[in-house]
């Protein structure tokens, strides 16, 4: 046996063409006697089932908690509005009650006396119009005469 | 109408009547009156008028306008002085009261009304 041939058989090397399953992959270079899956759940080809149905649990709920919330402050708000509409049909109802007991009475005046009053008033002798158009002269006559009267003459 | 009410309105027409003959009737019969309102009503009607004639009644005369023994009635009267819009007639009597007038008092009275229109 020649050296070369001997080095050969020694350090053998793997063969070169090693066949290449694309949808396997290894990353802790382990070989597992049992069979692989064929799936690879760490690439980034196609998405859980499991994770999207987590996902649309975890929404369906809290939609639901949030529509019995709602519903709660719609109730309260129509009850509000409700009580608000009862007062004021009560203070309508009270008011009226109220004004048909509420008797008026109209007093019609006198036009007869108010016309006697005014003409008195405009035919008194004293009154500034008519002392405006009398003369000096019968002005010191009035002058004295009212001195007289009032007792400071 | 109330008597008081009655004599204002004749004063108060005489104060403004066009005849001047509205001047002696004030004289005689207001300024004379032993009442003090009547005379103090008088007064203003005098000093409205702001006339020389009417103003010397009140200026230059004893016993009334300024001079007037009442102290209401002649501070009235001097108030009502200083309220005119037109002095120049008030201040020309007063001036002659103050350098000519024989009573002492009179032209006291002048000098000190004079002295406040001035002032004012």
């Amino acid at each position: 046996m020649e050296i070369k041939s001997i080095s050969s058989k020694i350090f053998r090397t793997a063969p070169k063409n090693v066949e290449n399953n694309n949808n396997q992959t290894n990353p802790f270079g382990v070989n597992f006697k049992g069979k692989m899956i064929s799936a690879d759940v760490f690439g980034s080809g196609s998405k859980s089932n499991l994770v999207e149905k987590v996902k649309s649990k975890m929404l369906t709920s809290a939609l639901v908690g949030s529509m019995g919330d709602v519903a709660a402050a719609i109730s309260t708000r129509l009850n509000s509005v409700l009580n608000y509409g009862k007062r004021i049909k009560s203070n309508v109802t009270d008011f009226w009650n109220k004004a048909k007991s509420i008797e008026i009475h109209f007093e019609t005046p006198n036009f007869k006396e108010l016309g006697e009053t005014l003409k008195s008033k405009l035919n008194n002798p004293y009154n500034k119009k008519n002392i405006e158009k009398l003369d000096v002269s019968e002005l010191r006559s009035m002058f004295k005469e009212r001195l007289e009267i009032m007792g400071v003459a | 109408m109330n008597n008081n009410t009655i004599l204002t309105n004749i004063i108060e027409t005489l104060a403004k009547h066009e005849d001047s003959a509205a001047v002696g009737v004030l004289e005689d019969v207001g300024t004379n009156c032993p009442d003090d309102e009547v005379r103090r009503l008088t007064a203003k009607a005098l000093v409205t008028r702001n006339t020389p004639d009417s103003l010397s009644i009140v200026i230059l005369e004893k016993g009334k306008g300024i001079n007037d023994l009442s102290t209401n009635v002649a501070m009235s009267t001097i108030n009502e002085l200083l309220s005119l819009k037109d002095k120049s007639k008030a201040l020309q009597i007063l001036n002659d009261a103050e350098e000519n007038h024989p009573d002492e008092n009179i032209k006291e009275t002048a000098r000190s009304v004079k002295a406040l229109m001035n002032f004012c």
